[in-house]
């Protein structure tokens, strides 16, 4: 370094005091001279341009063969494992959860939601597939009887049958022909394949209780966890793999590398990190104590992952508002409810009469007479049957949140209990959902990656606040919390983390956590900015291999 | 590049490399810097 730096010098003070002017002389010899200076000067520099391009070069080669030296390992693979672990576990919590159905822990519930009037045959095939699978990998092994819910489900299932086990090669296009043939008469027809499987929910309850409650007990068994300790566990495990993931040098520089973070604003001395750094610090962080220091990071990490939850919480809160409403309203609803009940019973044992005339009319059973009439009659009755029943069913859906708030709703219940309320109706939950997502910009309706993400809220590592915080509390959220990081030495108010300002928190607070995961990493800033570099810079192309001057 | 200087800048650290590779840059912006434009037309035509 010291001969690069000589050199430097020796070339700066060349080209500093580079006679450019004649002593003496004549205009026109002292023009001369002038210009052969000018021409001596630009010459000397240009070629100690090709000597320090070379230089460079080389650096530059060092620099990237360190810089491969110093490169992590990309562990993506390995977390794979952890990652299998987690949702294994998540699996074991749903499973054992009180609040949901058997349906929904099974995967029933987001299958059958997916079909309604106007879906693809092919999404709807695709259903009836799984469902049917489920079934049998309960033992269960379903036959075209089981679907006998109206005379239009069991022919087009009667097709479904045979087109399977012929394997036929050109499924799709029988079962268009299929759909289309009973299509005039039934317009419902994917609507009515729902009801048809709810209904086998229902027929098969006990069946699916006692497979459920065994693949359950053998779950939590494997991990020797029970019903009550397994959201623990799930959430010990899932708080590493995410620390783990975090800190994570490779996850880390490839931040850097691809321009999603910016590494000059990282680096000691940047007027970002002493900005974010100070927001909400009391006073200035680098003129804190060490102890000091730990301890206003670990509050940033702490806070960081509730303010996660937060934004999540924002997002569901009208959930939580309109349960509330229902809560003050349940009871009428439990009311009504009773009525409605005695109302689908009867119109359930109606479609089954319907069907069974239908039946009669075809010649089926005893003393049974063929009669055309009768058979029209009853295809237009039962659609007829069937309307009413969704109406009813349509119905039931909202009366059962009520019931389920009376269930397991009190004055003394918190968010958690509240969220989890939700989540014991999938119907609601689902509607609920939707609207939010209607209110999105961006935002089509994924079924599965939102009720995945609700869950996936509902069990965060970080839900203190959800189970802590009373459901009927006029307390703002954001004062609780906010009071609880004062507490904890930051300087931080509930407007911060209010909806409107909580992103721009979020980034400072995650700023923060981003430095202290990379210091708890084998590879220091420094080497990933050098790294960065090294990867950035482009060696540049001498254009005369000429004999240079070396160091 | 001399070997031997080679040598010595491969065992430095990742900072003092980058800092070497500043001060190459620097100098090479300097030197760019340091050329003399052309004088204008009427200049050259009077020097011929």
């Amino acid at each position: 370094m010291d001969k690069i730096s000589k050199l430097i010098e020796i070339d700066k003070t060349h080209i500093t005091e580079f006679p450019m002017e004649a002593e003496s002389g004549t205009k026109k010899v002292m023009e001369q001279y002038h210009q052969k200076a000018v021409n001596d000067r630009n010459d000397y520099c240009i070629k100690q341009i090709k000597v320090f391009t070379q230089y460079r070069n080389s650096v530059l080669s060092i620099m990237k063969d360190k810089a491969k030296a110093l490169m992590p390992a990309d562990k993506t693979k390995d977390y794979e494992t952890d990652k299998e672990q987690v949702s294994s576990l998540y699996d074991a919590v749903i499973k054992s959860n009180k609040y949901l159905d058997d349906a929904f822990k099974l995967g029933f519930s987001n299958i059958i939601e997916k079909i309604e009037d106007g879906i693809s045959l092919n999404v709807l095939n695709d259903c009836l597939k799984e469902c049917i699978a489920k079934f049998s990998a309960m033992g269960i092994n379903l036959t075209l009887e089981d679907f006998n819910y109206t005379m239009f489900t069991k022919k087009y299932m009667d097709e479904y049958f045979k087109a399977v086990k012929t394997n036929d090669e050109d499924f799709s296009n029988s079962m268009r022909r299929a759909f289309d043939s009973i299509y005039w008469e039934c317009p419902n027809l994917s609507y009515q394949l729902r009801l048809n499987l709810l209904d086998l929910l229902d027929k098969y309850k006990k069946e699916i209780n006692a497979y459920l409650t065994n693949d359950t007990t053998r779950l939590l068994h494997s991990f020797e966890c029970d019903e009550n300790t397994i959201v623990n566990k799930y959430i010990e495990e899932r708080t590493k793999l995410g620390r783990a993931k975090a800190c994570d040098p490779y996850y880390n520089l490839s931040k850097f590398m691809d321009g999603t973070r910016i590494i000059d604003d990282y680096l000691e001395g940047s007027e970002v990190r002493e900005k974010n750094y100070n927001t909400y610090c009391n006073g200035n962080y680098n003129e804190l104590s060490d102890s000091d220091k730990t301890k206003f990071n670990d509050a940033c990490r702490d806070l960081y992952t509730t303010l996660v939850l937060l934004k999540k919480y924002y997002r569901y809160m009208p959930i939580v508002t309109d349960l509330l409403k229902k809560y003050a309203e349940k009871d009428k609803d439990i009311t009504e409810a009773k009525a409605n009940d005695k109302e689908l019973d009867t119109s359930n044992k109606n479609r089954i009469k319907i069907y069974n005339s239908y039946l009669k009319a075809n010649g089926v059973g005893f003393l049974a007479k063929y009669n055309p009439t009768d058979i029209k009659t009853n295809k237009v009755k039962i659609n007829d049957e069937v309307k009413k029943y969704s109406e009813l069913y349509n119905k039931k859906t909202a009366y059962d949140i009520s019931i389920n708030l009376d269930k397991f709703i009190n004055e003394s219940s918190s968010m958690y209990d509240l969220f989890m309320t939700a989540a014991s109706s999938f119907d609601y939950l689902v509607k609920q959902l939707k609207t939010i997502c209607s209110k999105e910009e961006d935002n089509e309706f994924d079924l599965d990656k939102e009720i995945g993400l609700f869950f996936r809220f509902i069990f965060n590592p970080s839900n203190e606040f959800l189970r802590k915080l009373p459901c009927f509390s006029q307390t703002k959220i954001e004062d609780i919390i906010s009071e609880k990081y004062k507490l904890l030495g930051l300087n931080i108010n509930s407007t911060d983390i209010s909806k409107a300002q909580l992103d721009d928190t979020m980034s400072t607070i995650s700023y923060i956590n981003v430095i202290q995961n990379i210091s708890t990493s084998d590879l220091s800033l420094e080497d990933m900015n050098f790294i960065v570099k090294a990867d950035t810079i482009e060696p540049i192309k001498v254009e005369e291999e000429e004999e240079v001057e070396t160091i | 590049m001399d070997k031997e200087v080679l040598e010595q800048i491969k065992n430095l650290s990742a900072k003092e490399i980058l800092e070497v590779y500043a001060l190459i840059e620097e100098h090479i912006k300097y030197l760019n810097e340091s050329i003399i434009k052309e004088e204008d037309g009427e200049q050259d035509g009077q020097n011929q």
